[in-house]
């Protein structure tokens, strides 16, 4: 089933949506979440979330491309993960449920101001990733969007991880001059 | 910033960007499973099925006292095919690579990168070897060069060089309808345009080139075709 078809079954509430998502897209998800988590059972649950945060968000959402939408949900709640498991394993539980507890309080959501640096500082990474080769860009993407390890860049770009761990030194230090020139405080 | 924000922040690049590595790790992945199927053994997968077949036919400019004349065949479908091959990646300054690209094309790689217009940078290299079902112990013959090549623009362009016979791919553009060849200086090449993508293929001099772009303009590829065919 084709991408469009699937987005087609979220719209119309088919619970058919997950199953041909799971289908399709389970693979390449709990990749990403394992990337990020390096336990499958972390992983697993963070894909469950992923295909409910897509199934509550799909309407009114209609991403033209389903892969990055569902990448991208995957790796948010990932990251959102991790984050807790590290406080939890400094022993920051009470402080990081006192946070929770006043996250209700608030928003949660960046004044306005925080919002436009945030979209402003989105497009000169792009910009950036612009100056880039191809290959250097998905380089690049592969370990900060995917979170693949650098022995799975190398062996599927064909280069040595030494190659991989240069390029992306060098990159960094780019998009570090980059940013900076354009006044990111980074 | 701290860590985990500039992290978050690049969760929101350009998504097609993200696809597209996306696509890349996975497309790399695959080649480099190296055991695919070829041949009787091909597993073909019948993607997409576009619009009718259709000819443009445009007056080129004219090279050397020639006129070029640019058909483009619009492909109604076009299929993956996997490939039983091994692939050898090299640098672009890496040793060993000049060697093996005459090995296989039978060219002088500089005469030959030298053609190439400076729009575009040369980006990895990878030679073909393809397993020989022919033999008891496992041989493989050299069979193509491939270069891939970055447009300073968005674009890409990706030439395969086989002296023997017709290059490999991995994508076969088709229609119902007989290719109408261009003809560039003197030289039929078939062009066939799917969407964004345009695939030439050629013979100059005896040997055998396939061209595939992406976001490449019609006058770009034509300009790429009136160099490599001098």
């Amino acid at each position: 089933m084709d991408d469009r078809e699937i987005v087609e079954l979220y719209i119309e509430r088919n619970p058919d949506a997950i199953n041909e998502t799971a289908s399709k897209y389970g693979g390449y998800c709990t990749s990403i979440a394992r990337n990020i988590l390096g336990s499958d059972e972390d992983a697993q649950e963070c894909v469950n979330d992923t295909y409910l945060n897509t199934w509550n968000s799909i309407p009114p959402n209609r991403p033209s491309v389903l892969s990055t939408y569902l990448g991208k949900i995957t790796r948010n709640i990932s990251f959102d993960r991790f984050r807790r498991r590290r406080a939890d394993k400094r022993g920051g539980g009470e402080y990081e449920l006192v946070l929770d507890e006043l996250a209700e309080c608030v928003s949660g959501a960046d004044s306005v101001e925080q919002e436009v640096e945030r979209k402003e500082l989105v497009l000169a990474i792009n910009s950036f990733l612009d100056t880039l080769s191809q290959d250097k860009c998905n380089i690049f993407l592969c370990r900060y969007w995917y979170a693949f390890p650098v022995s799975r860049i190398a062996s599927s770009f064909g280069i040595s991880e030494g190659n991989v761990s240069v390029t992306l030194s060098r990159i960094r230090g780019k998009l570090k001059k980059y940013l900076t020139e354009r006044g990111y405080d980074i | 910033m701290k860590k985990e924000e500039l992290f978050s922040v690049i969760g929101e690049v350009d998504e097609q960007k993200v696809a597209a590595a996306g696509e890349a790790i996975a497309k790399t992945k695959k080649r480099r499973s190296l055991w695919l199927r070829l041949g009787a053994l091909a597993a073909c997968l019948c993607l997409v099925t576009a619009g009718a077949f259709i000819i443009h036919s445009v007056l080129g400019k004219t090279n050397a006292g020639k006129e070029n004349v640019i058909v483009v065949n619009e492909a109604e479908n076009f299929m993956i095919i996997d490939i039983y091959a091994q692939i050898t990646y090299y640098a672009p300054d890496e040793e060993g690579l000049v060697s093996k690209f005459k090995d296989i094309t039978g060219l002088n790689y500089y005469k030959f990168i030298k053609k190439i217009p400076d729009t575009y940078v040369l980006g990895y290299l990878y030679a073909y070897d393809l397993y020989d079902f022919e033999s008891d112990n496992g041989q493989y013959i050299p069979h193509d060069f491939v270069l891939n090549y970055q447009h300073e623009k968005s674009g890409s362009v990706r030439i395969a060089i086989c002296s023997i016979e017709a290059p490999l791919s991995d994508l076969m553009y088709f229609s119902d309808s007989e290719l109408q060849p261009s003809v560039i200086n003197g030289v039929e090449v078939y062009i066939q345009s799917f969407e964004h993508v345009f695939a030439a293929s050629f013979t100059y001099e005896d040997i055998n080139y396939d061209i595939e772009t992406k976001n490449i303009t019609l006058e770009e590829l034509e300009n790429l075709l009136v160099e490599i065919i001098s």
